[in-house]
This record gives structure tokens, sequence and C-alpha cells, in this order.
């Protein structure tokens, strides 16, 4: 392989090449990852409580019935590809106890909950630069594949619940699927390297482009629906007396402005925030890009409280970080004439 | 018992080279310090200085020795872009149909089933909106209605004075347990909704399944506090008669009479009125008032 073949943004100028494969600091996105393993072990571990319910052998969810189900309503070529290793498990072991069994789906839970520990707790802990934790391949090996394999963990269990998954699934799966392509900061920090790395700058754009896209398309959603226009979208969330987390009835919120108000910023802040947070970062619109971000958390806060939409907001709330993460990545590269 | 040990470490190593040593096509270098470019020097005692740092981390790479760049190729990057750019198309066009889609979005997102359905990227028309104040926003609830002691299933009749009583979700709203219940319930008055009340029933099936004592069943809509009179009045969104037949458990869908401006006698050919659609297993209508079978 040529030198001349490296993409070297400095060189080509290309400023698509520049924006996705300029090499940035690899451990920028250490918080991003954390926050999201984090997320996943409370999704994993919320699920744990009724799973003998939903889908063990007879359950409203089993894999036979859901098929069966899936079936009759004509989704069967498209629920081919709904892979889990779970309905694998259920059709091998399909006649036995074994086959739709609450012990089967309980391991694949705390499987789950253990994968996002490692992601949230071992992977950083494990960077500490002394010589308190082992250090060695098996344990660098296992670190660069846990989030890899959290996502496909992750993947498993929601392709089996299908059409009991909401909108939290796919945005978790996207964003960690983007986390997966960012490589784990290296362990030996004793050697005084910094990596800087273009699947780090990929990983990065591709969550802060994820979040920008949902952001954009939240919000034009939102506005196809009358209540978002009249000033009651806000109230509308926390309309279902029975399916809400926290009641506003009798309190300020029912005062027209304030809640007429709460709608306006439920409006604008989404895309405003995202907006700020890509401001570059030179200068005072830094500034600007803390504000962003916290503009959408404040957002995302509103929603968890208001609505149900708790994983949905949380998962918003640590994806748009990636926007501004790692500000002090490496804006030129190093010239392509550097050598091992 | 050496030459396991070296498998074990050539194993090991192929492993690791696999997954954490980039593609032979992707350039690795190490440089040190000194002969870096000024202005990547610099950047680089910025991002280390940064807040986001780890304590740890920032004191290791006060003074970092060297920098290590990996780049890829541009025969990669090339690859790498295009299915990016696909992997947008699609996320757009997946969050645009959930409020409706045109018919050549429908075409594409069909295209991308098997990487969008694997991946679980695929929004499915999930809600990305939060809420628009339609029946879908109501919270469904299953309800029961039981035999009375000593009462047979053929005896029991669907009267206005039947006693409801409600299932009630598990754990409190926005964790897992309460939303499984509430998408479930929501399915079914989809399904029941688009006249398709053999899917509805089962989904309803397995929950009154072990459970001789029910008779009938329904699916409400809550009112909300924003719920009009006209919409609270609407009907039910799935009721049901329970029947059953030695093991099998069947679901009788009962339809609500309606005004309509449909005349009451068929056309010749077609199914006569109240009849389920073709194509729809299971299903059965029933007079609305006693729930007997038609």
């Amino acid at each position: 392989m040529s030198q001349a073949d490296h993409v070297q943004s400095s060189q080509t100028g290309n400023a698509w090449f520049r924006f996705w494969f300029q090499p940035s600091r690899a451990g920028g996105l250490d918080r991003v990852r954390q926050g999201l393993a984090v997320i996943v072990a409370v999704y994993f571990a919320s699920a744990w409580g009724d799973l003998s319910l939903w889908y063990s052998y007879g359950g409203p969810a089993s894999s036979t019935n859901l098929s069966g189900f899936l079936r009759d309503a004509g989704f069967a070529e498209e629920a081919r590809w709904l892979i889990s290793p779970l309905f694998l498990w259920d059709s091998l072991f399909q006649g036995t106890l074994w086959a739709e069994a609450t012990w089967v789906y309980q391991l694949y839970v705390l499987i789950g909950i253990a994968l996002a520990g490692w992601v949230a707790l071992v992977i950083p802990s494990s960077q500490v630069p002394t010589e308190k934790l082992p250090r060695g391949r098996v344990l660098r090996l296992m670190n660069s594949v846990a989030p890899l394999l959290l996502w496909i963990w992750f993947v498993g269990w929601a392709n089996r619940i299908s059409i009991l998954s909401s909108i939290a699934e796919p945005i978790l799966s996207v964003s960690l699927a983007a986390i997966a392509i960012a490589p784990v900061a290296p362990l030996d920090a004793s050697k005084r390297f910094i990596a800087l790395h273009w699947r780090n700058t990929l990983s990065r754009r591709l969550l802060s482009c994820q979040v920008t896209l949902i952001a954009v398309m939240t919000t034009a959603t939102m506005l196809a629906g009358r209540c978002w226009w009249d000033g009651t979208g806000a109230y509308v969330l926390n309309a279902p007396a029975e399916d809400r987390l926290i009641s506003v009835r009798g309190t300020w919120f029912e005062v027209p402005w304030v809640y007429e108000s709460t709608t306006m910023f439920l409006v604008i802040a989404l895309p405003l925030g995202i907006f700020l947070a890509w401001q570059r970062a030179p200068t005072q619109w830094n500034t600007a890009r803390q504000w962003g971000v916290a503009l959408v958390w404040v957002w995302c806060l509103i929603v968890a409280l208001l609505s149900q939409h708790l994983i949905y907001a949380a998962t918003i709330a640590v994806i748009c970080t990636a926007i501004i993460s790692d500000t002090g990545a490496a804006k030129t590269a190093p010239a392509s004439d550097s050598t091992s | 018992m050496f030459g396991e040990a070296s498998l074990a470490s050539r194993l090991q190593n192929a492993l690791y080279e696999a997954f954490f040593v980039p593609n032979p096509s992707v350039s690795m270098s190490e440089i040190p310090r000194s002969e870096l470019p000024a202005e990547v020097s610099q950047e680089v005692s910025v991002s280390n200085a940064g807040p986001d740092e780890s304590e740890s981390q920032s004191a290791s790479a006060e003074t970092p020795d060297a920098v290590a760049v990996r780049s890829v190729s541009a025969t990669w990057a090339g690859m790498i872009s295009a299915a990016v750019a696909l992997h947008f198309v699609t996320l757009f066009l997946s969050y645009a149909a959930t409020v409706d889609m045109s018919d050549m979005q429908a075409r594409y997102l069909n295209a991308a089933i098997p990487y969008s359905r694997m991946t679980h990227f695929d929004a499915d028309q999930r809600r990305l909106f939060l809420g628009h104040n339609n029946s879908q926003d109501q919270p469904h609830r299953l309800q029961v209605a039981r035999l009375r002691e000593g009462q047979a299933l053929s005896d029991f009749k669907l009267e206005p004075g039947v006693e409801w009583e409600t299932v009630a979700p598990l754990g409190p709203a926005g964790l897992a347990g309460n939303d499984r219940y509430s998408r479930w319930m929501r399915w079914v008055s989809l399904l029941s909704d688009s006249e398709r009340s053999g899917l509805a029933a089962t989904l309803i099936g397995p929950f009154i399944r072990f459970d001789p004592t029910v008779a009938a069943v329904r699916i409400v809509r809550l009112p909300t506090e924003l719920t009009t009179v006209e919409q609270d009045a609407r009907p039910v969104a799935y009721l049901a008669r329970v029947t059953r037949r030695e093991d099998q458990l069947h679901l009788v869908a009962v339809r609500p009479r309606a005004q309509t401006t449909f005349a009451r006698a068929a056309d010749p050919g077609e199914p006569p009125s109240g009849e389920p659609p073709s194509g729809d297993p299971g299903i059965k209508s029933a007079d609305p008032e006693t729930g007997a079978e038609q």
C-alpha cells in the first residue's frame, strides 16, 4: 500500500473525507460509550420482572405465539429478518423443556447486563495507567469486542420482542452500532502515547449525524400533529392520567401560558440545541456548543418527566454529547510520510 | 504442554489481530512527538488538558512520547462512504414513514428490510413524534368479565350490567413492564380497528387461556384529560365473547352497532354485512347485545 493511497485530508483537502475519516483521538467517546452501556443495563434490568409472563411457553409473546401471529398477519417475509439467538434457541429445542423456558430468557438478560456492565465499568477502569490491573491481550481483546457484542446482544433481544419494542430500541440500536466502531483507547498508557484513529472519527460523526437526523425527524413528525401547533402538545404528553410518571393536575402547569410555552420549547429546543452543538469549536462559539447540549438535555428531562419515554430521552441525552466530544482531536493529520 | 501453550498463544494473537489490529489496507504509524508537525503537537496538548479527559489519562499523557496515527485507505474510505450514505438514506426514509409514507418510500423500505430489520435500525412506523393527541395516545386496558359461581359459559350474556375487571399493567409507567402491556393492547386495538379481529384474538388469547372463569374480554381506551365527550363515547376498542371447546379457546368478536350509511342488504356476490373479511382466520361476528354468534 503506497503512502499516496492514504487519505490525508491535509493533502487532499476533501471536506467529505476530512469530516468522516480524519483521525481523531481514541478514547474521546468513552463517556458516550459508558452512558449508552448504562442505559442498556437499565433496559435489560427492567425487562427482568415479567419475563415469565410474556416469553415463556404459552405466554402472549412466546416464540410460538408471536411467529403464528406474524405469519397470520402476513409479515412472514419480513419476520425472516428478525434474527435473534432466542428465536434460534426456541426453534432448535422446539418440543423440549428447553424451548421457551423462562431461565433461557433470564440468562439472556443477565448476559446483556453483564456485557453492558463490562462496557460501562471494566473498559474505563482498565485504562488506568498504573499497574493495578492485569494487562494483556485477552483483556485488550475483550475490551475491543465488548461494545460490538453488546450491540449484537441488544439487537438479538430487540428483534425477539418484535412488536413489543418501541421507538427507543431502534435509536439505541443505531447508537450502539455507531459506538461499537470507535476503538477503545489503548491500555498501555505507560508507553505515553496518544492514538489518533480514523474509526473514532467515523463513530463520532455517525453518532452526531444520527442524533441530528433523529432530532430533525422528531420535530418534523411532531409538527404533523395539530397539538404541537395549538399549544397543547406538552399537555398531551401528560394527559393520560393512568399512564404517566408525574401528575400536573392542579399545578401551575395547567396555566395556559405555561404549557403553551413548554410546547413551544419542546418544538424549538431540540433542533436549536443540535444546531448550536454543531457550531465550530473555537472562539466565543465554544460556549454555544455547551449551551446547545444543555438545551437538548432540558428537552430530554421534560420529555422524560411528562411522558413515559424514559429510555428514549436518556439515549438522546447521551448521544447528543457525541457532537461536542473530543474537541481537542487533531484537525490536521500528521504528514503522510510518518513511519512506523 | 509447551506446544499447546504456543498454539493457544498463536490463536490469541490471531483473534487479537482479527478484531483489534486494523485491516492491512489501513495504515498505522507511530511517530515521536518531537517529529510531529507543530500544529498537531499543539492540538494534542490542548486535548490532553481538556476537561473531558480522565484524570489518569491526562496524567500519563501530559508529555506523550509518541502519537500513533491510523488512517484509512482511499479505497476503503470510498466504500465506507457509500455505505454511510445508504445507511442515512434508509434511516431518513424509515423515520419519515412514522406519520405516513409514499409508494416509492414503501418500495425502498421493503427492499431495505434485510438491512433495517436485521439490525433493528428500522423505526417501522413507531411513534417518533411523542404524541398527536389521537386515540392511540389514550391508555388501553384489558378488562375481563367472569362467570358467576356455578354459571355455565353458555348461559353468559353480554348485558349492560356485566361487571368488568381490569387487568392492570405491571410496574410504573415508563418502565418495561408497563410499556409492554401498553404496546400489546394498542396492537390489539389497532387490529380491531382495521377489522382484523382474528389477529387481535391471537394476541389476547394467551392472557385468558388458563383462566376458565373468563367469559368475555374487551380492550377499553381510557379517557385522558384532553379527550372530548365524543371521543369518550366511542365504542370499546375490542370486545369478544369466550367460547371453549375441549381444550381450545376461541374469541368471538362482538361488533358494536353503529349508525351507517351503508345499505343493510348485501349486494349479490358480496359477503353479508358483519361477515369477516376473507383471509382473517378465526373471526366470527356476534350480536352486540347478547353476544350470540350470527
